[in-house]
Formats: C-alpha cells, sequence, structure tokens
C-alpha cells in the first residue's frame, strides 16, 4: 500500500509542478523606418531603428538602442531629391536609452506634387522602399466662431469629405500665458473630447483618428478645460487666456491605416492572440506618411473668459444670433 | 443536366428499385411498436432496450421513448423491455400479419445509479444500426461524472475523443479540427445560436430540463443541415404526467428552481436558473472580476391525449436566457445578449408503421457591444431565423427504413459594426431556404445496415457563390463481421451558409456574432471520410475506434486586416482536419471505467499561408472512472490529457511609433513604444494541460423527499495549466487553480 501511495505522491509532485514556457522563436532581424512628412514645415525627421531580443519577458527592460547609423535616406518629392541628414537629437525621456537620439532629418522640404517616395539604404546595403500620397487639405463648410454659442451647449466644426478612406485627428487648444511670467510664454491646454467620471475621479478622453467629416465638442467639457487650467491657484487673473483653436490633422491612406492599427482596441475581456502590424515599407516595417495640420481660430468672449475668473487677452467678440 | 439534378435523379431511382423490392419482400408479417416511459413520472426513456427472446431481435427506443420491429412473424412473442436504472419487464405480445402491436411498458426506477443493471439484448438492437461518430446520451449517464461549478453538459462532450476545448475558460467545443460555430446546436429541433452565459465559461442549458443527447462528432444524416461539422441535438424532458414535482438547486454559482407536473392532457416543466455571485468566475479569469448577471428560463406543454386526437403528441415550448456584462466603470465597455426560441411540434403515429411531425420553430438572438468610453467600437448582432419542417419515417416489412422531409427556413441577419475610424459599416441580409430530403436504411439484414440520403436545396440563405440548387449526398454503412465486431463508415457533404464573424484567435468570445454569409464570398463547405471499427469482446467491455478525414472549403475566417470600410469582413479560407481516436468502456461492478485517446491534425490555409488553428490540439487522453459505493454515495475521478494548444511565437521586439496626439510635440523622436514581433502563425506549442478532478456524491430518499450533495474537487493537484501569456508584460496566466466545489438539490 505504501508503494502505491509513495507512486501516487511522486507523481502529483511532477505533474503539479508549473511547466516552464518558452514563448520565444529565433529572433527575426529586421529594420524598421519611420517617417511621417507635416505638410506644414521644411523640417523632416526619419528614423531607422533594428529590432532586438530580449533575454526576460519585460520588452521594456531593453537599454541597448536600437537606431541605426549611418545609412542613406531620401526621398523623392515631384522632380526634386532630398537627403535626410544623419544627425543626433536629445532625448526627451533618456530613463530607457542613455545615449542621444540617433535620427536624420532634413530643413529643405517644401511639399510639391501629389506623390512622395523614400529609399533608405542601409549601412550593409540593405534597401528600405516606400510610396505616399499626399492628402488634400481640408475645407471648412461650417464653424462655430464663438464660445459660448447663444443657442446651443456645444460647438461644431464640418469640413468638407475627402476620399473615404482619409482620417482625421482634431485637437482644440487653449492658448494662455500667466501675467507673473516674465517671458509670457505662451502655454497650451488641450481640451479633451469629453470628460468622465469614475469613482469620483474625472479622466480626459482625448479625440482619436476617425473618419467623420465633424467635430462636436460641449461647451460643458471646455469650461471644464478652463476651470483646470489654474487648479490650486487662487488667483485666478494671473491667468490671461487668449483663446481656442482647433486643429484638424488630416492623414493619408497609408497614414490612416497605421493609425487605425495602433488604435485597435480590444475589450476589458477578449485577449487576442495576433498582434496586428501595418507597414508600407517593403522589405521593412515602420511608416512613410503624410499630414496636414488645418487650423481654425475661433474666440471666447470676454463675458465667458471672465465668468472663470480670467483676463481676456484678446479683443471681445459678440456671438452671432 | 448539372451534376446536382444528376445525383438527385440517380439518388431517386435506387430508391424506386429498392422500394419494390421491400414490398415484395413484405408478406404475412406484423409490425411491434411500443412507447417506454418512466412509471412514477410517465416521462419517456430514450434508448431504453426492447429485445424478443425468441427471434434474438431488439430496438432501442429513440428519443421519445418510442421503438418499432418490423417484419415480425405472426406468433405469441416475449418482449423484454429494459433500461439502465429501471426494473425489466416482460411482455407477451401476439403478433399478427399486416398489423401493427402497439406496447405501452411503463417501467419502476430503482435505487441503484450506476448502469450495472441488465440491459438485454443491447448489442442485439445495435447490430446493423448506423451510428458511426454518433453518442447518445441519457442524463442518468452524466449524473454521476465530476460536476466542477455545476453539470454542464457542453463541458461533459470535452470529455470525448475527438472534441477539443479551448481550455478551462470556455464551454465551447472545437469538433474534430473544426471552430466551433460549425457546431449546430438544437434544442429540441430549434437552433440555438449563442447558449453561452458569462463569455463562455458555462452553457445556458439547464441540465435538469434534458433528457438526453445525441451527439454526432461528424458524417450525420441528411436530416440534420446546416454545419459543416458536428450536430449536438438536446432532447429535452416532458414533464411529470402523474403528479406535481418540484427541485431546487444551488451551486456556488446559481440558484435554480424546477417544477414539472401534469397538465390536461399531458404535462408541463417549468425551470429557470439565475446567478448570484461573480465569485466563481474570478477563478476562470486569474481572479480578475467578471460582472456577469445571467438568467436562462425553460418552459414546455406537452400534450398527448388519445380522446382528442389518437396516437398524436402536441408540444410547445420556450427558452430564453439572457447575460449581461455591466461594468460601473464608463472607462469599460459592457456586453449584453439574448437567446429567445419557440417551438410547437406535432408528432403523430399512425395505424400503418409511419410516423410523421411537423415542427414550426422560432430562434432569436440578440447582442451588443456598448463601448462607453473604453476605446472598444459599438457592435451588434440581430439575428432571427423562422424555421417550419415535416418529417415522415415509414418501416417497411422488410426493416428497411425511408425517410423524408421539406424544410423551409428564413432568416434576418444583422450586424453592425464600427471600425476603428469611426465608420459604421452593417451586414443586413436576408434569405429564405427551401430544401428537401429523403433517406432509404437498409436494415433487412441483420448482419448489414446502411442508409444512403440526399438533401436538396431549392434556395439558399447566402446568395454568394453562384449556383443555388445543390445537394448534400450522405451515405452510412455498418457491416456486422461476427456479433463481437462491426466495421462502420460514412462519406457526406456538408454546407453552411451561416458564418460568425468572430475571431477564432480571440481566446474569450464574448458572443458570436451570426450573418448569412455575405454576397461576396460562397457558402462554406466540407467533405467528411470516417470509418470505425466497434468491438465488443464481453458485455461488459467494448472498443471503438474511428478515424476521419475532413476537408473544408470557403470557410469564412474573420478579416484581421480590415482598416477601412470597403474591406470585407470576411474572407475565405480552406481547411482539412484528420484523426484517429480510440475509446474504451469497462463495467466491473460496482466500477465504469472509461479510456479516450484521440490523435488529430487540423490546418487552415488562409491568404496562402498555412497553419494550425488554435484548437488544434495533437494528443488527447480522458480517463473516468465512477463508483457506486453503495447507501446513496459514489463517488468519480476524471483525468485529462491535452498535448499543447498552438500559439504564436515571438520572435523579437522593434520600438514602433505610436503617437497618441499628433501636437506640437516631436513625436516622431519620443512616441515609440516596444512592439512583439511575431513568427508565423501558431507554430509553437503551449505547454501540455491535464486536470485531475475528483467527486463525491451522496442521495438521500425518504419518501418523494429527493436530496443530493454533490462536493467536487477541480485540479485536485493544482496543476498550473497555461492559458495565456501577456507580451506586453511577460505575465503568465493560468488557467482554473485547485479548487472545492459544492452542489446541492432537493427534490419534492
Amino acid at each position: 500500500m505504501k508503494k502505491y501511495l509513495s507512486i501516487i505522491f511522486i507523481f502529483i509532485i511532477f505533474v503539479s509542478c508549473e511547466e516552464s514556457f518558452e514563448p520565444f522563436g529565433n529572433l527575426k532581424e529586421k529594420y524598421a523606418l519611420n517617417c511621417i512628412i507635416r505638410g506644414d514645415t521644411t523640417f523632416q525627421v526619419a528614423t531607422l531603428t533594428r529590432t532586438y531580443a530580449n533575454d526576460n519577458y519585460n520588452p521594456y527592460s531593453n537599454t541597448i538602442d536600437p537606431n541605426v547609423k549611418g545609412a542613406l535616406i531620401r526621398v523623392w518629392n515631384g522632380d526634386s531629391v532630398v537627403i535626410f541628414r544623419d544627425t543626433t537629437f536629445n532625448r526627451q525621456d533618456d530613463s530607457k536609452y542613455q545615449i542621444p537620439y540617433n535620427a536624420y532629418y532634413t530643413n529643405k522640404f517644401t511639399l510639391v506634387g501629389d506623390k512622395l517616395e523614400i529609399e533608405a539604404i542601409l549601412p550593409s546595403g540593405m534597401r528600405l522602399t516606400s510610396q505616399s500620397n499626399i492628402p488634400n487639405p481640408i475645407k471648412f463648410s461650417y464653424v462655430d466662431k464663438v464660445v459660448p454659442p447663444l443657442t446651443k451647449t456645444y460647438v461644431e466644426f464640418i469640413w468638407d469629405v475627402g476620399t473615404i478612406d482619409n482620417a482625421y485627428l482634431t485637437q482644440v487648444s487653449i492658448y494662455y500665458y500667466k501675467k507673473n511670467d516674465p517671458q509670457r510664454k505662451t502655454r497650451i491646454a488641450y481640451v479633451p473630447a469629453r470628460y468622465v467620471n469614475q469613482d469620483g475621479r474625472s479622466f480626459a478622453i482625448y479625440p482619436k483618428p476617425s473618419n467623420n467629416n465633424k467635430f462636436v465638442l460641449d461647451v460643458e467639457t471646455i469650461s471644464k478645460t478652463m476651470q483646470l487650467i489654474s487648479e490650486g491657484d487662487p488667483d485666478k487673473s494671473n491667468y490671461v487666456i487668449l483663446g481656442p483653436y482647433l486643429e484638424v490633422a488630416s492623414f493619408n491612406k497609408s497614414m490612416s491605416t497605421y493609425f487605425n492599427s495602433i488604435a485597435r482596441t480590444n475589450d476589458a475581456y477578449t485577449v487576442n492572440l495576433n498582434e496586428l502590424d501595418y507597414t508600407n515599407i517593403n522589405n521593412g516595417i515602420g511608416i512613410f506618411g503624410v499630414f496636414l495640420r488645418n487650423y481654425w481660430s475661433f474666440d471666447f468672449t470676454h463675458a465667458y473668459i471672465k465668468s472663470f475668473g480670467y483676463t481676456p487677452g484678446l479683443a471681445d467678440v459678440v456671438p452671432p444670433i | 443536366m448539372s451534376r446536382s439534378k444528376i445525383t438527385i435523379t440517380i439518388f431517386i431511382l435506387i430508391i424506386s428499385l429498392v422500394n419494390i423490392t421491400s414490398h415484395s419482400n413484405a408478406q404475412d408479417k406484423g409490425t411491434l411498436r411500443g412507447f417506454i416511459a418512466d412509471s412514477l413520472s410517465g416521462e419517456a426513456l430514450p434508448y431504453a432496450n426492447v429485445y424478443i427472446k425468441e427471434l434474438n431481435r431488439g430496438a432501442n427506443t429513440d428519443f421519445r421513448g418510442y421503438f418499432i420491429i418490423a417484419s415480425l412473424p405472426s406468433s405469441k412473442l416475449t418482449v423484454t423491455i429494459s433500461y439502465v436504472g429501471y426494473k425489466s419487464q416482460q411482455l407477451t405480445v401476439r403478433i399478427e400479419p399486416n398489423k401493427v402491436y402497439d406496447v405501452k411498458a411503463r417501467l419502476a426506477p430503482t435505487n441503484i445509479q450506476l448502469r450495472t443493471i441488465e440491459t438485454t439484448g443491447e448489442r442485439v438492437a445495435k447490430e446493423n444500426d448506423t451510428d458511426l461518430s454518433l453518442q447518445r446520451i441519457t442524463i442518468r449517464d452524466l449524473e454521476n461524472l465530476p460536476k466542477g461549478i455545476e453539470l454542464d453538459i457542453f463541458r461533459v462532450l470535452q470529455t470525448m475523443p475527438g472534441v477539443q476545448t479551448g481550455g478551462d475558460v470556455s464551454a465551447r467545443f472545437y469538433v474534430r479540427g473544426s471552430a466551433s460555430n460549425e457546431n449546430l446546436i438544437l434544442l429540441d429541433n430549434t437552433p440555438i445560436y449563442n447558449p453561452f452565459h458569462a463569455m463562455g465559461i458555462l452553457s445556458a442549458i439547464d441540465p435538469d430540463m434534458i433528457s438526453s443527447l445525441e451527439f454526432y462528432k461528424g458524417g450525420f444524416p441528411v436530416e440534420y443541415t446546416g454545419r459543416l461539422s458536428s450536430v449536438l441535438k438536446i432532447n429535452t424532458k416532458n414533464g411529470n404526467k402523474n403528479s406535481i414535482s418540484g427541485k431546487a438547486g444551488l451551486s456556488l454559482l446559481t440558484a435554480k428552481l424546477f417544477l414539472e407536473g401534469p397538465f390536461p392532457g399531458g404535462s408541463f416543466i417549468l425551470g429557470g436558473r439565475k446567478n448570484y455571485s461573480d465569485v466563481v468566475l474570478k477563478k476562470f479569469r486569474n481572479d480578475n472580476s467578471i460582472p456577469s448577471d445571467f438568467y436562462d428560463i425553460f418552459a414546455k406543454i406537452n400534450i398527448a391525449d388519445d380522446n382528442f386526437m389518437k396516437d398524436a403528441k402536441f408540444s410547445l415550448s420556450t427558452f430564453f436566457s439572457s447575460d449581461k456584462v455591466m461594468n460601473e466603470n464608463p472607462l469599460l465597455e459592457d456586453f449584453q445578449w439574448k437567446n429567445n426560441t419557440l417551438e410547437f411540434n406535432y408528432f403523430q403515429l399512425s395505424d400503418t408503421p409511419l410516423f410523421y411531425q411537423v415542427d414550426i420553430s422560432l430562434s432569436s438572438f440578440s447582442g451588443e457591444r456598448i463601448p462607453n468610453e473604453s476605446g472598444s467600437k459599438y457592435m451588434k448582432n440581430e439575428f432571427n431565423e423562422y424555421s417550419m419542417h415535416a418529417d415522415f419515417n415509414y418501416v417497411y416489412d422488410s426493416k428497411d427504413v425511408l425517410a423524408g422531409g421539406i424544410k423551409i427556413t428564413e432568416v434576418y441577419s444583422y450586424q453592425t459594426l464600427t471600425n476603428n475610424i469611426g465608420q459604421e459599416s452593417t451586414i443586413d441580409l436576408k434569405g429564405v431556404s427551401l430544401s428537401a430530403y429523403l433517406k432509404y436504411q437498409w436494415l433487412r439484414n441483420s448482419f448489414i445496415g446502411s442508409d444512403i440520403g440526399i438533401r436538396a436545396h431549392g434556395t439558399r440563405l447566402a446568395g454568394g457563390g453562384g449556383a443555388t440548387f445543390i445537394v448534400e449526398p450522405r451515405v452510412n454503412f455498418t457491416l456486422r463481421l461476427i456479433p463481437e465486431i462491426a466495421l462502420k463508415g460514412s462519406w457526406g457533404l456538408f454546407m453552411q451558409d451561416l458564418v460568425t464573424i468572430s475571431d477564432e484567435n480571440e481566446t474569450i468570445l464574448i458572443f458570436e456574432p451570426w450573418v448569412i454569409t455575405p454576397l461576396y464570398l460562397p457558402p462554406p463547405t466540407a467533405i467528411h471520410y470516417i470509418a470505425g471499427i466497434e468491438i465488443n469482446p464481453a458485455p461488459n467491455l467494448s472498443f471503438d475506434i474511428e478515424g476521419y478525414y475532413k476537408i473544408m472549403h470557403n470557410l469564412a475566417i474573420v478579416n484581421d486586416k480590415k482598416f477601412f470600410i470597403n474591406d470585407p469582413d470576411l474572407i475565405p479560407g480552406s481547411g482539412e482536419a484528420y484523426g484517429l481516436e480510440f475509446q474504451t468502456k469497462y463495467q466491473l461492478h460496482p466500477f465504469n471505467f472509461t479510456v479516450s485517446y484521440s490523435w488529430m491534425k487540423s490546418l487552415r490555409v488562409v491568404r496562402g499561408i498555412t497553419y494550425p488553428p488554435r484548437f488544434d490540439s495533437r494528443n488527447n487522453v480522458n480517463l473516468t472512472l465512477e463508483t457506486d459505493l453503495g447507501s446513496g454515495w459514489s463517488a468519480s475521478a476524471m483525468w485529462v490529457y491535452t498535448s499543447g494548444l498552438p500559439f504564436t511565437q515571438i520572435t523579437g521586439y522593434y520600438d514602433k511609433l505610436t503617437p497618441i496626439q499628433i501636437g506640437d510635440n516631436p513625436f516622431l523622436l519620443n512616441s515609440y513604444s516596444p512592439f512583439t514581433m511575431l513568427s508565423a502563425t501558431n507554430i509553437g506549442r503551449l505547454p501540455d494541460y491535464h486536470r485531475l478532478d475528483l467527486s463525491l456524491s451522496k442521495r438521500i430518499q425518504i419518501n418523494n423527499f429527493k436530496m443530493s450533495i454533490d462536493l467536487s474537487v477541480l485540479n485536485v493537484y493544482d496543476r498550473k495549466n497555461l492559458f495565456y501569456f501577456r507580451r506586453d508584460t511577460g505575465e503568465r496566466v493560468n488557467m482554473l487553480p485547485f479548487f472545492p466545489s459544492v452542489n446541492l438539490k432537493v427534490e419534492l
């Protein structure tokens, strides 16, 4: 009997152990080229990184800089070719990689034509290429000009529909400065799409890329952002409000697709065993795209600014009826 | 003439020819027909054995409790009726030529819980049954298995060879390498589309309302259509015809009530179940909360009154299940989904060996994902199926059977999805399917049985793929070489018009949205080739070995690269699956021992890439031991082993550009986060899964008061079975840990 019990005991000990599991296969060496051309500036940046392995399971623990130096990056823009220079930038956050950021840039870029091509030749001779179309600038067809409007509790901005697959990312910003700042540095408060309350705390929900050619923002959300500008500061009049403006970034198809792929969100319960990784880089990974920034400036009435105790920084406006 | 029409013409010619020979053989023979029921409740006894001693012939009752034995010589015969857990009964009948002799037998239950009493003539009854890949299960068969949280019929199926599971967290089942949406689940005759509670952890079918199950793992006959893989037919109880009785049950998850009793001319049942806590559910999700709220209700009225209509039976039943996952947190999404069925059935015996039935049913499903502020997208699915079918079954004097039927189905499916850039797309489809089938069962020789059947579709629900006139031919045979050994085979073509928009790479499916196959895709089809051998060297010992090969075309695979409104939701794929299954059962009082092993391989081809699907577990072992300890005590043990499921390996990382905002910041330099590079799909394997469950039950009966207590311990040795691995954090998420559970049931 003892013999059988011993066998059962050994069996249980053996099988109840947590079996080790190796989630890694062999490293697939690839290169990621990222270049997103901004339509409103001559300064453009491209980055080139390599894939890396990691000994432990946490990918954030890698501290070896994966940037690739010494590549030749060229962009064909209409009939001209622009060469991106190899340089280094200081990092905003050096907690992970302690050395400066190696990247490629140009400050002589002006968009022409309707199509761009990029080529990166790595020191090893490997060639990564991509093409991208240039999106059309948007035209606003309806805008609210003054906050708060007289007859409604929201402001609305509508623009002409571009191609069906274009995506737009909207952002309302409030510009202000502080009187007691000798440099009068302009500060920005970003207005979220809305605030939600959970367990007595307020969370900001920011806009996500969308195909909608319309942006609606509740005055209540703007007011909440206005309050937060000076939260905890009793000297409200120290804040000089210049005004809000709307930025609509319009993406071309590859950028829309890329944003779409990174914006995918599973629900809280679903576990998806696959990862979606969109790229338009031939022979590599990453993204080559173009986006245009479109602005619309609108105004706060003085009465509205003063209702928060702030100081208006621009001339007063009258809301249209 | 098209190939479909040629097939039908040949089939009709064969049947006409065989029909003539059937009649020419029929001279001076009589027929015995009967209905077997429980003496206390009047509830039909499915799959009971009927044996005629003088002729060494027999039959099994069907799920309704009916049997028919044709071609009997005109003489006095002794009929023995036996059933597991009941006292056998012997009757004497006088068979007269060209007449049907009707028997109505009521068996008295014994207190014996296990299948240890005589099942007289069981082997004789099924000597030429064309039952390859078919498992018939009565609810009594399940009562002694470890129940876990509570008895769940879908989890019981997962212990059968050839049935794969997605793990402890899901009651969904995958049959012989096919996806879960290729299983037809019928509640009586009505399909149910999402019969799961709590995101698939529990089935929505309360076992207390079930009389028996018929589970075809493949090669199912032409009566069934609309799925590629398997059919699970859940036959519900009719209710106690003699007195009102009630049951109350309590598990760690749900509380339930069940009432049954006589109704003018028949009987009724009414049952309902409601969860009261999500404490147990947390165990399935690594101690993460599932704010799940669900209930299900089933009601049925049966009328079988010869004064109203002789030999007729009417039933009206309804099933309703509702689930909600409501987070009070606006940053999390909410879900709600509902199943609803309504069915009317008219069953009629005639004075000849003919029965027929008419069935009218409605099945609807609606499901919704409400994203709130979570960032996930709104989704809604509505599905309504109205169906009417009429079937007949005629037994010739030669013992051959001719069966046929016609079915009309109208389906409306609506699906709305919002993609990640806010584009809303809808699939709004309506279709009518009209089909008829004819099946001939050659049963005139005791050593050979075969059925050949064909279903022809005049119109189909799915419009894609051109031809609407399509046939599903199917053939099954049994060849009993000697009484102890039978060879079996099956071949058939199977089609499916309805598909789901669900990603098989998602380990937890909240619910599966059903739609008619969109016009841009041809409907899925499959061909099954199955062969098997059944060996019964002794009455208490059996071996079953089956091998199969299944090829599937036009599988609807969710398009994981749908970025834009014009991109299709589904793309076509193909697949194949093959495997070998072995099962042996041994009874040695007071023990019942079952061993099963299966080996299988399943492959998918999507966008030209071949990979094993997520449920491709190659080796499966199930060991079950049940024992009657006497004095109302019983115990059981079940050990399950599954070799590692496929997963996609990590082949490295890269810093991916992931800008959240495009402001004035130099986002191209600062907005990066590590992103996983993956290997080819599913080329890795997770560690093996195994688990031991134990159960101890005590049944107490004092007059009409019955009580049962079941103590179960799941995962006795606390095996850390891996559920999945979080790539972003490296966290290992395991399945159900060591978990004791208790079930209590009282009956009056």
